[in-house]
């Protein structure tokens, strides 16, 4: 006689699948935001958030949480009167606290651990790719001067944090 | 699909992936690794060198024989089976020592383990994983003090000075293993304990005794009128003795065992390309008995060590329980893998369950071809900025016209700052 005790049939994928990212929110300036998914341009940039309320998860690379670099970028200037999420990102301080929150509600916390300042042309590597073992969440937003001709600012200001434990 | 198997009685458990269970667990201390087939091994060698009257308690493995045999006992001889398996364990072995933390680790440059003081009283070690960047040298006299695990592990070779004598208090010569990454010479009337894996060559000098193993299965080992004995150091566990009932047959319940799994990647993905990858396990026993000889298997993922979850340290997967496994390995593509775990209750019956897991790796990567080299070109900054207009500029930007020319800022463009 033979019994089945057949598991791992009803068995889901048992890997916590990480779905995207939903909103971020920095207390500190006042950034309680949607995060749209977005992918690269055919120039091979980074995609920008449509509305610029919004802030946008570069959807190729890391979640926010898993271990890696996940990178989140907003706009910085005001169209129509109206405000961009980043536009206040330049005050933050090592320290600040940033949180992500998911579909199904898990919210992950994040430090700020570095500033810095990039030519707007500059080797993207240090933003998008860590492989010391920890989880990373950067943020971007432009800074500088406004190039007319080129219709791009001179820098990127890029928030570095780390995986709050 | 599960089958239920029954078993007699009578059936000695043995511990396979929980030989590193066997006494009290400590999560934090370093693990005995399993050694499986190489465990009988006095010798294990591709080509082994001896001309002398040496004595082997142990098996001998070698592809090339020595000019003169080895006296002593051994059940395998040669490059018959298990030998290739043995080589194999070998490695697996130590990849697993290799993956436990170091607990000291010495200055730069080469160490006499009898002399250095840095790590404790001179030439006294008790359990732990101990690392150095430069060779390692036993000179003098060395105690092992204390039950447990002992690594050495030099960046380096691996020699003793002639007369060095290894003491063990507490200490086994089961549980203690020495990983030079080049190749070790034991010089002569050495007195030396524990397994030596070094696949760069053993040579161990003359009168020397090796209480242990000389495992260099992709190396020569060369012996000089020495005795090698290599420990027993499994543990079977008898049977629990069932006594029947009064006056009646005993019967076992019939009782369904059950085993859960699930598996968790870190990093869920590696978007720029090939990368290491962690899969940590968790299995636990939603059924109602304990559950015993608990293997794993990763079809994607080899080497998989016990962490912790042992709770009463009695070998069994409790209802209470759940017990921590890790893996780890280097994936250069998207992977799918399926870890499979059994036990088996007290009546004979067998559970089974599985966990897939996927990582995606190198989605990302944009390569950008450069002769005979591809360089990973991360994609460029996004362009996040809007453009400034005169009726819209951001504060920071007000604030530095305002410095630099406040006479010339009409009232009228501070509008916003009304709001």
């Amino acid at each position: 006689m033979t019994v089945t005790n057949d598991q791992s049939k009803n068995q889901i994928i048992e890997q916590a699948i990480l779905s995207s990212p939903l909103r971020l929110k920095i207390e500190r300036i006042k950034v309680d935001t949607h995060i749209e998914s977005v992918n690269t341009t055919q120039a091979g940039a980074m995609e920008v958030p449509k509305d610029i309320k919004n802030v946008a998860w570069y959807e190729l690379g890391t979640h926010p949480g898993d271990v890696g670099s996940a990178v989140i970028a907003g706009h910085y200037g005001w169209k129509n009167s109206k405000e961009s999420a980043f536009d206040k990102l330049y005050t933050l301080h090592k320290g600040d606290k940033v949180t992500t929150e998911n579909k199904e509600g898990v919210i992950t916390s994040f430090i700020v651990v570095d500033i810095k300042i990039f030519d707007s042309s500059a080797n993207t590597k240090e933003v998008f790719y860590s492989n010391d073992g920890k989880s990373h969440l950067n943020l971007i937003t432009c800074n500088g001067t406004w190039n007319k001709l080129d219709k791009n600012y001179s820098k990127r200001l890029v928030i570095f944090t780390d995986k709050e434990l | 699909m599960i089958k239920i198997n029954k078993k007699s009685l009578g059936v000695i458990f043995s511990i396979s992936i929980l030989s590193t269970l066997s006494g009290s667990i400590n999560a934090s201390a370093a693990s005995t690794p399993d050694l499986s087939f190489a465990s009988t091994y006095g010798i294990l060698s591709s080509t082994y060198t001896n001309t002398s009257v040496t004595t082997i308690n142990g098996d001998v493995g070698f592809t090339t024989p020595p000019a003169t045999a080895p006296l002593g006992t051994h059940t395998n001889y040669g490059s018959g089976a298990p030998y290739a398996t043995a080589g194999t364990n070998q490695g697996s072995a130590l990849s697993a020592l290799n993956l436990e933390n170091c607990t000291f680790n010495f200055a730069a440059g080469p160490i006499n383990l009898s002399t250095d003081t840095t790590h404790g009283t001179a030439g006294t070690y008790s359990p732990g994983v101990y690392c150095s960047t430069g060779a390692m040298d036993v000179a003098g006299p060395l105690t092992l003090s204390g039950n447990g695990t002992y690594i050495f592990r030099p960046v380096g070779a691996l020699t003793s000075t002639a007369g060095a004598t290894i003491t063990l208090t507490g200490a086994n010569a089961c549980n203690i293993f020495w990983t030079p990454t080049q190749a070790t010479t034991l010089a002569a009337n050495t007195t030396f304990f524990g397994t030596i894996i070094d696949n760069a060559g053993i040579t161990i000098g003359a009168n020397t005794t090796l209480s242990g193993r000389a495992l260099a299965f992709g190396g020569t080992v060369t012996t000089d009128t020495n005795t090698i004995t290599a420990p027993t150091c499994t543990t079977p566990v008898v049977a629990p003795v069932i006594t029947p009932s009064m006056g009646g047959i005993y019967s076992m319940p019939w009782v369904t065992p059950s085993i859960h799994i699930t598996k968790i990647a870190t990093p869920s993905s590696l978007p720029f390309g090939p990368g290491t990858v962690t899969y940590n396990y968790v299995v636990t026993n939603p059924g109602t008995i304990p559950m015993s000889k608990i293997t794993m298997r990763d079809d994607k993922c080899s080497n998989i060590i016990f962490a912790s979850g042992d709770s009463n340290s009695d070998s069994k997967l409790d209802i209470t329980e759940s017990w921590n496994y890790s893996c780890t390995t280097t994936l250069s593509q998207t992977t799918t893998n399926i870890v499979t775990v059994t036990g088996e209750s007290i009546n004979g019956l067998t559970a089974t369950d599985r966990a897939t897991a996927t990582v995606i790796v190198g989605v990302s990567v944009i390569t950008v071809p450069n002769n005979s080299t591809t360089t990973t070109v991360f994609p460029s900054f996004p362009n996040t900025g809007l453009p400034p207009t005169t009726n819209n500029y951001p504060l920071v930007i007000i604030s530095l016209i305002l410095l630099t020319s406040l006479s010339t800022i009409k009232i009228s463009k501070l509008h916003y700052l009304k709001k």
